[in-house]
Order: structure tokens, then C-alpha cells, then sequence
């Protein structure tokens, strides 16, 4: 039996599988595990996950065939849970126990999703690597003097020891194709509106969508089908949404987003190529794109000044940690001082710069207009191909590696952040190894295409062979 | 620690808009970061010219307003824990501001 | 020595009481009678994640709000994030509408159109704009201090209730037009249904006033169109002093202190705040097209129009207005009318005597029950057309009754009785007073008009008749006594 959640979900309804049992070893598995790699930050009790798995062993007794019936489930902890703590992974909100589901999360435990715990994360999701959190980094579980990828590194970790089955990421700039890339996972960014954000603690929200995490493209589509759909209480969610899938295949690789990545990465992406045309999948071969140049400065901006504004309402008057100071003023201060890392001020002071009165046209300005002519030609160059590309142009860097200059952690994101920017869909699959190390494609599609993506990832799945794998060791 | 940023005095007006504070040592740190990341930003620039129009909602699409009315029930003291509610209100540090 | 001339611009701030929800969210538009912190839900109390989702009828309202006032309205409305840290701010930043920030408020400029009963004149006054944003929570201090307290209390009941912000231009003449201007923009927003004026804290205004030779100074803390009044009053006078006598008169804000009846300084306002303003990506445009030809396939319900329904059926202007002023009274009016009351008849009872004896007896003027049936007043109205009664007879007998018991549809009709009878017996019997008429003590006259309706109690008397018939009596009788 493939190790992956929709064939264990399979068993279970058949009864092959007892969730209880099931479950415990899953607790077993992170008790062994998670001290050295960190992917999680809380776990749900032992207690009360016993009773769940119960409660869905009596739905499936009683006839009923949930979605997700027992599965193992973790989630990015930026997501809000009712029963368990919700920290963005920052100090500021240890502790802090939303009164409300994420609709997302209510559609996974209506279907009967068994959510095991929270996992580790960059601060308010803002990094590559997971290595500012506020609980520590999160390790690769192929090699763990190296990164996990981030922001949804734990999601992607506990995916890849087979802590969790399916994980809930949040994607805002490649933050869940990354990790997925870095650990032999797959994760997939939705369409910007397709999956409500309601509940999602938010970086910058006209970028972000919460993603679909799993070790396999038939369990990203069972997850993605729970998951999504119009939500009232989300304003950019999308009413009747149309699918919009492509008729036939054609795959086509920009020079622009190749080039600067390291010779392993390139010659995974040709490899994998090759063997897509001698499927018969037309590939087509292009120079340029031509605002390649301006995705990265045109993503940070916007990112960091939405950042600015939605991290402003903390400091400690209603939830979360509070600080001292004998004046609000100074009471404020030191809340946010004392409780946010300092990846997190920094672009905090840059989200500012960028909207202050003095520079607001040249940064934010400027950047809105920049985003509108990458989407455009995107949207273009999507519209009758999908577009390949690698994740990262560079194998998963050792911790510490990348943390010291700040430019070329955010090069990092120069493959992902694209679809972010055009709001458009992408899949991020393994396509091979390099060293033990595991190298990740994505495929980015037209608006509301999922459907070709993930029928596509399955014949590259049946190309590369790898689907349902377990970090070993 | 010596302060030897010469951003000091641009950190120091945002880190007031945005309630921020910075040791001498976190300022150090963070100061050539800083400048970097400016200079890396303002590529950006170079698009304010022209006569493109922002992009605010990736989709320019329109909301609806609708009448649905339901919305969940928060207990305050829940919420926000017993040591920050007075008498039914929320008691937050004020001395003038 | 000329006066130095002085110019009057309003801002002022209406809660969208009527609304139902919240701007964002579902909780109670009107928070008032609910216990501290329990009209809330995670997108008021800006919860991490919860996400404003803007509510159909306080924008339909603010869009007929503006549609009245003639706004040019834009194709789509955008709502923006001002930030700044208050306690009573929970997100940090409020949602509004900043057109130089990337927004597009509800209204870019129209004219306030309201009248002068009292000099019986429509004036105008343009405006700027309307913008929608929502009203943060409600402080108190301990001590009341603002500036000492340790602590700032806050009830979250009223963050998110929907406001309708209206900035004129600074083209105000005098204070009492300020107030007569905001009286009526009030009015009009309770007659389109969208606030209830009199729930307290309902509005507020904000008043910029420059005198001639010095600065703009913005007033704020203004809660009542009364002290509106005052406080522009003051403000003109206290600038012209200083300007009068050489001094300087320099930006600043200053806050009205209704209790003392004077303005205090409260900061200068040399440099602009920095609010980092840019359109709030939660939030996409929302257009107006679909939601104005909503607005006007219902027509909407003004004072004016409804003055002008009023004179039409034969009421003067200024007796229009007095039964607009108070929508109850003019529903009843037109009710009334409808089914056959007599206009002017109705009118003067309502208007006048109606209303003074509900003011007498502490009763709501503005609650639709404290005001007569129209069936009542259609059965009054024919008696006094038909001229069984008089209108006075009818003013000190039935109004009276009718106040005490407004759902009466009933009128007992008090036995006629005949004035002669009782004069002739009060003429018997008051032999004193009849000998101080004659020695010219006019008051006997009222003493003895006096008796005779005494004892006339319970019978429909009317006093004015009485008193004729009495002087008649006395001067044709004056030989006899």
C-alpha cells in the first residue's frame, strides 16, 4: 500500500485500517522524531484525539464516508484553531487560543480530518527557511544540518517523517512550494480566491492562499476539494467559481526562469522535460519574460507594506503577550520589542518606508503598477501553456546559510513568487535527487486550472516514480 | 555601543510610526540590511512613471455586499484573560497616552 | 469698527444607528443597550485572521444619503486603511474611504440643501464629500482624566458601527445656520431611515473656523447642534479678540467643553499625521450602479419632499415644517388627511396644540404611539368643520384627553351646554364681583369667566364665547346692577 493519505483514508473506510491504532502511532512517531527536526509547535492530546478518532469510527460505523475519514492532518500554526494555541509562530501570540475555526479548518473536521497539531513556521510566515521562528528551526528530515524550506517548513517536515499525512500550508510567496520542493512533497498554491482566507493570520493578504500540503498529487486534490469554495465571511473569496482547465497540454519553460539556478536544479527540470515529450507533451521553449526582473522588488514591497498594516494591532491590548510601560505608548513599544523577532521589525520598518508620504510613489505606488504588468504578461503567457519552472534555484541551504544577508534570502523566492504576484495557480512536485537532496518543479497554470495541473502531476508522478516517500533515517 | 548607522535618523522616524524600537546593538545589526533592502527595493521605482494603473485586487474584481448578518460570539474574558478586564471593560495601560 | 469676517466648515460624523449590522460584520448597529463587550465578534474586535466583509444596507443607506444631496457619486467605492495606535483601535488602523490615499469615498461633492423655518427660506451649503469608515470603541478614563489616568477603560461594543462622515465646504455664513445646516442633514437621515438623531452620541461634529487675519482652528467634541452654536459663537468671538488686538491666531486643534460653554487647546496641529493610507486588500471594489438603481426603484423619503406633499395639500410652508420636524407628527398628519380629515384643522391641532401638550406632559414627541389616531383626529376635525364645535372648545376639552390616551378613536363628545344659563346664575350669584366691573376692576371679568366655566365643568365651553356674552351681559345690564 502506497504511503499515501488517500489510500489510507481508502482503508479505513474499508476498515483495514483502525484510526485509534493509527493515530497512536502517529503520536509515537513524533515522540521519536520531532525533538531533533521541530515540525511542530503544539500537539493535540493524546486524550482528545483518542475521542475523535472514536467519534469518526462511529460516523464510518454508521454508513457515512467522510473525505478525509481519520486521516492524520497537520496545520501550518498561522491558521486559526479553536482548541488548540495559534502562534504565527512568534512570541507575541504564545499562548493565544482564537475563539474561532479558520473555515478551513471546519471543512476539514467536517469531513472528518483528525488534526494532530500545529506546526512550525517563520514568524508571521515571513521567510524562506523556517528559520525565524520564535520555537526554533525546523530540521530537514533528509538531512538535518540543512533547512526545511520555508515559511510552511513544518508542515512540509512532518509530511515528510510521515507525522501527518496531509498539512495545510499558507503560500504568500512560495512559502509552501518551497518547503514541499525542499522535502520531497508536494504542495499546491490555489488560484488567489479559490479557499477562504477566513482564519488565516495574515502577511500580506493580497498574496497569500492557504495551500494544500500532502506526499502525493491525489491527496493535494482530495485535500484541495475540501478546502476550497466561496466563503461569505472571506470578501476575496470567489463566488461561482468556474473551472477553467485546459483542453490539451502544452508545457512551456522560459530561459528567464531557468538560468539562474544551480546545475543540479537545471538539469533535474531538462531531464524531466525530455521525458514529458516522449509522453507525447508538447513542450515549448522561450526566451524571455519580460518583468522577470522587477518580481522580486515589485513582490517585497507589497508584501512588506501590507505586513506593516497587519502586524500594527499587535501590541498586547487584547490577546497575546503584553509588555510594560508606563505610558500605552511605551506599554506598546515594549509589547512588540520584546515579542517580535527582528526579521519581522525589520520588514515591518520597510512595509512603512514604503507607504510613508515622502516615498509612497516611487515604493508602493510603483509596485501596484509593476504587479499589474507581470500579471498581465503571465496571464498571457498562461493562457494556452502551462508553465514549468524549477521551485528553488538553489538545492536546500544548511541552517544558517542564508540567514545573514537578506537579499539573497529573498532570491530564494525568485521562481515562486510570480504566480503569487498573478495570482494564478501553481504545483510544486519532486522531480529528482541530487545527493540525497531533493529537487523540486513547479507547474503553474491559467486562472482556476487546477484540474490540468493536477492531472498533469500525475503522469510526472508516474514519470519520476516518486509519490508517497518517507524521509528515511 | 557606539551607534554607527548613518540610517539611524530614517530607522528612528519609521520605528516611531510603527511602534518599533531598536537597541544600539539590534540598530548596528540591522543598518546595512536596511540599506540594502532599500536599494533593492527601489528598482520598483523606475515603474512609477508610468501610466499604469496600481493593481490593488489581483483579480480588479468587485464585492457584492450582501445581507447575511451571522457572525460568532466572542466571550471577552476568554478572550483576553482575566487580568485585562475591569468591570466589563477592557483595562489597557493609558497614562495620557 | 467692521467685523472681522469668518468662515464655517463642518465635519460631521453620523452613526448609521438604523443600519442593523455593523459596516464589517453582524454584530448590532445600535450598541446601546447591550452589557460592555458583548456586541462583538472577531472582525470588530480585529482578531488575527478575521477578515471585514462590508454589509449591504449601511452602504445602501449612505448611498441614499448621498443620492439626496445631489453627490456626484463615483462608478466604485474603495475602502482604505488609516492607521494609527489608539486603545480604542483594535486593528491599529481604521477603515475608511481616503480618496488621496488610493480610496473612493461614497461622495465627491454635492449640496446640502436645508431650511430656515424662521426666516422661511431654503439655503445651501456645498459639500465636499461623504465617506463611510467605521467607529472605534468607546473610552472612558478613570478619574476622567484624559491626560492622568493610569488606565484607559474600553468597551469594544461600538468598534465597527457604521459612520457616514460629511465634510462641507467652508462656505457656512453664520453659527445658527451651522446649526440650522446640521439639524436638518440629521432629519433627513432619520426620514431615509438610515439614524436615529436622539440615541445618544448618535453624531458629532467637527468645526473648522478661520477668522479673517489668522488661522484655521479645527473644534472638536462638539455633540449637539445646540452647542454647535455656542461653540462657533465662541470660537468667532475669542479669535476676533486676539486678532482685534494684535495677537496671532495659529493652527490648532482645540476641544469644546459644553459644561464651561469655552474651547481648550488641545494640540498644535503643525505637521500633518503620517496614517500610511493605501486601498485595503481584504476589501475589493464595490460598485455603485447595481446598488443606486436599487436606491431608486424605492424612491426615498425626505423632509423635503415630504414639506412639499404637505404644502401642496394647502398648509403654509412654515406650519409644513413644523409638522416635518417631527416625522411621527407628520405621518399622523398625512394619515389623517388621507381619510378625510380637514388639512388646516389637522395641521393647527398637531403642529400646535397637540404637540405643546405632549412636550407638557414629558412624553416622547418622537414616538409614533404618543400621537393621536387619524381616526380621532378625522372625527375631531369634522365636528369643528361642521362647526358644532369650535376649535377652542375642542383644544381645551378633547386635546387634553387625546394626550392622555392617544389609541382613543372615541371622542366623547362633552354635552353642549348653553352659556346663558350659567352666566345668568353666576351674575346672581357674584353680586361683588360684578360691582368691581363696574368700578373698573377689569380682572372681575376674568374672575367671573372663571366661574362660569367652573361650572361649566364636564360640558364643552367654549371661554372666548363665554367671555363675549359676559361683556355683552355686563355693558347692556348696566343700569340693572
Amino acid at each position: 500500500m502506497k504511503l499515501t493519505a488517500s489510500s489510507i483514508r481508502d482503508e479505513i473506510i474499508k476498515g483495514n485500517i483502525d484510526i485509534e491504532d493509527y493515530i497512536l502511532k502517529k503520536l509515537e512517531l513524533i515522540r521519536k522524531n520531532d525533538k531533533k527536526i521541530n515540525a511542530f509547535i503544539s500537539i493535540d492530546s493524546e486524550e482528545f484525539l483518542r475521542e475523535r478518532a472514536r467519534n469518526i469510527k462511529m460516523e464510518i460505523n454508521s454508513g457515512k464516508k467522510p473525505m478525509l475519514a481519520g486521516i492524520a492532518i497537520s496545520i501550518k500554526d498561522v491558521i486559526s484553531t479553536s482548541f488548540l494555541p495559534t502562534t504565527a509562530g512568534s512570541k507575541i501570540l504564545e499562548g493565544y487560543v482564537p475563539p474561532f475555526n479558520a473555515t478551513v479548518v471546519e471543512k476539514i473536521l467536517k469531513e472528518g480530518g483528525i488534526i494532530i497539531g500545529k506546526t512550525n513556521l517563520d514568524e508571521f510566515a515571513m521567510g524562506s527557511t523556517t528559520e525565524f521562528s520564535a520555537y526554533g528551526p525546523t530540521r530537514n528530515p533528509w538531512d538535518l544540518e540543512r533547512v526545511a524550506g520555508g515559511s510552511s517548513g513544518g508542515s512540509a517536515a512532518s509530511l515528510s517523517y510521515g507525522a501527518a499525512d496531509l498539512s495545510l500550508g499558507s503560500d504568500t510567496g512560495g512559502s509552501a512550494r518551497l518547503p514541499a520542493s525542499y522535502t520531497c512533497t508536494f504542495g499546491l498554491k490555489p488560484t488567489y480566491g479559490l479557499v477562504s482566507r477566513y482564519g488565516l493570520i495574515p502577511y500580506a493578504n493580497s498574496l497569500e492562499q492557504i495551500s494544500p500540503m500532502a506526499r502525493s498529487v491525489e491527496d493535494l486534490a482530495l485535500l484541495l476539494k475540501v478546502i476550497k469554495g466561496y466563503d461569505e465571511k472571506d470578501a476575496t473569496s470567489i463566488p461561482r467559481v468556474k473551472e477553467n482547465n485546459y483542453e490539451r497540454f502544452k508545457v512551456c519553460v522560459i530561459e528567464d526562469l531557468v538560468r539562474d539556478s544551480d546545475r543540479p536544479i537545471k538539469s533535474s527540470l531538462y531531464n524531466l522535460l525530455h521525458k514529458l515529450e516522449l509522453e507525447g507533451i508538447e513542450t515549448e521553449y522561450r526566451e524571455k519574460l519580460d518583468y522577470i526582473n522587477y518580481a522580486l522588488p515589485v513582490y517585497y514591497t507589497i508584501a512588506f507594506a501590507e505586513a506593516s498594516s497587519n502586524l500594527a494591532r499587535y501590541d498586547g491590548k487584547l490577546y497575546g503577550r503584553m509588555g510594560n510601560g508606563e505610558t500605552y505608548k511605551k506599554a506598546s513599544i515594549d509589547t512588540r520589542r520584546s515579542n517580535l523577532g527582528l526579521e519581522v521589525r525589520k520588514r515591518i520598518l520597510m512595509g512603512v518606508l514604503t507607504l510613508s508620504e515622502g516615498f509612497k510613489n516611487e515604493y508602493y505606488i510603483a509596485a501596484t503598477k509593476g504587479r499589474r504588468l507581470i500579471r498581465d504578461e503571465i496571464l498571457k503567457v498562461t493562457k494556452d501553456c502551462i508553465l514549468v519552472s524549477p521551485v528553488s534555484p538553489i538545492l536546500p541551504p544548511r541552517i544558517g546559510e542564508k540567514i545573514g544577508d537578506p537579499l539573497k534570502l529573498y532570491a530564494m523566492d525568485v521562481y515562486t513568487v510570480i504566480a503569487n504576484l498573478a495570482g494564478i495557480p501553481a504545483l510544486a512536485l519532486p522531480s529528482s535527487f541530487y545527493n540525497g537532496l531533493p529537487i523540486g518543479i513547479q507547474f503553474m497554470g491559467k486562472p482556476f486550472s487546477e484540474g490540468s495541473l493536477i492531472r498533469l502531476g500525475l503522469i510526472i508522478e508516474k514519470i519520476t516514480g516518486i509519490s508517497g516517500v518517507i524521509a528515511s533515517g | 555601543m557606539a551607534d554607527n548607522c548613518r540610517n539611524s535618523k530614517l530607522i528612528k522616524i519609521l520605528a516611531d510610526l510603527s511602534r518599533l524600537e531598536f537597541s544600539n546593538e539590534e540598530r548596528n545589526r540591522i543598518c546595512e540590511d536596511l540599506s540594502k533592502i532599500q536599494e533593492f527595493l527601489k528598482e520598483v521605482s523606475k515603474l512609477s512613471s508610468l501610466s499604469v494603473k496600481p493593481l490593488y485586487n489581483v483579480w480588479d474584481g468587485y464585492l457584492e455586499p450582501r445581507e447575511f448578518a451571522k457572525t460568532e460570539e466572542v466571550s471577552i474574558e476568554e478572550l483576553a484573560g482575566l487580568e485585562r478586564i475591569a468591570g466589563d471593560k477592557v483595562k489597557i495601560k493609558w497614562r495620557g497616552g | 469698527m467692521v467685523e472681522l469676517e469668518y468662515k464655517i466648515g463642518l465635519e460631521i460624523h453620523t452613526q448609521l444607528t438604523e443600519a442593523g449590522t455593523k459596516l464589517f460584520c453582524g454584530c448590532d448597529s445600535n450598541y446601546r443597550k447591550y452589557k460592555p463587550n458583548t456586541n462583538v465578534c472577531p472582525v470588530c474586535l480585529g482578531l488575527p485572521g478575521a477578515l471585514p466583509v462590508p454589509r449591504k444596507r449601511p452602504i445602501i443607506l449612505a448611498l441614499a444619503v448621498a443620492e439626496t444631496f445631489n453627490c456626484k457619486i463615483p462608478e466604485s467605492m474603495v475602502f482604505t486603511r488609516k492607521h494609527y495606535f489608539y486603545p480604542d483601535l483594535l486593528k491599529n488602523y481604521q477603515i475608511t474611504q481616503y480618496e488621496k490615499g488610493g480610496g473612493m469615498p461614497v461622495c465627491l461633492g454635492g449640496m446640502l440643501k436645508y431650511y430656515d423655518p424662521d426666516l422661511d427660506l431654503w439655503k445651501k451649503v456645498k459639500l465636499r464629500r461623504m465617506n463611510i469608515e467605521e467607529d472605534p470603541g468607546k473610552t472612558e478614563y478613570s478619574e476622567g482624566n484624559i491626560l492622568a489616568s493610569e488606565f484607559a477603560y474600553v468597551d469594544y461594543n461600538r468598534s465597527g458601527v457604521p459612520l457616514l462622515e460629511v465634510v462641507t465646504e467652508p462656505e457656512i455664513p453664520t453659527p445658527r445656520d451651522a446649526r440650522k445646516a446640521v439639524e436638518y442633514l440629521l432629519l433627513t437621515m432619520e426620514y431615509i431611515g438610515a439614524m436615529n438623531p436622539r440615541l445618544e452620541g448618535s453624531f458629532r461634529v467637527d468645526a473648522n473656523i478661520s477668522v479673517e487675519g489668522g488661522e484655521r482652528i479645527e473644534v472638536k467634541n462638539i455633540g449637539s447642534t445646540l452647542d454647535l452654536e455656542r461653540a462657533l459663537r465662541y470660537e468667532i468671538f475669542r479669535q476676533r479678540k486676539i486678532i482685534e488686538g494684535k495677537g496671532i491666531v495659529e493652527r490648532e486643534t482645540r476641544h469644546w467643553d459644553p459644561v464651561r460653554g469655552i474651547t481648550k487647546s488641545l494640540r498644535s496641529k503643525e505637521s500633518e499625521e503620517e496614517y500610511l493610507y493605501f486601498p485595503d486588500p481584504d476589501i475589493p471594489m464595490i460598485s455603485t450602479e447595481p446598488l443606486l438603481k436599487e436606491i431608486r426603484e424605492k424612491s426615498i423619503i425626505t423632509p423635503e419632499k415630504i414639506m412639499e406633499k404637505i404644502s401642496r395639500i394647502g398648509i403654509n410652508r412654515k406650519m409644513a415644517w413644523s409638522l416635518v420636524t417631527i416625522k411621527a407628527c407628520a405621518e399622523t398628519f398625512l394619515e389623517a388627511v388621507s381619510i378625510g380629515a380637514d388639512p388646516i384643522i389637522s395641521s393647527r391641532i398637531l403642529a400646535i396644540d397637540y404637540k405643546g401638550h405632549l412636550r407638557k406632559s414629558g412624553m416622547s414627541l418622537y414616538k409614533r404611539e404618543n400621537w393621536p389616531d387619524p381616526v380621532a383626529l378625522k372625527k375631531i376635525s369634522d365636528l369643528i368643520r361642521n362647526k358644532a364645535y369650535t376649535y377652542d372648545e375642542i383644544k381645551y376639552n378633547i386635546i387634553p384627553k387625546l394626550v392622555s390616551d392617544p389609541k382613543m378613536i372615541h371622542i366623547t363628545l362633552p354635552e353642549k351646554a348653553s352659556p346663558e344659563k350659567l352666566i345668568t346664575e353666576v351674575m346672581n350669584e357674584e353680586r361683588k364681583a360684578i360691582r368691581d366691573f363696574y368700578q373698573g376692576k377689569k380682572e372681575a371679568l376674568d374672575y367671573l369667566v372663571g366661574k362660569v366655566l367652573k361650572k361649566a365643568y364636564g360640558k364643552a365651553m367654549d371661554p372666548k364665547k363665554v367671555r363675549n356674552l359676559l361683556e355683552e351681559f355686563l355693558y347692556k345690564n348696566s343700569n340693572i346692577y
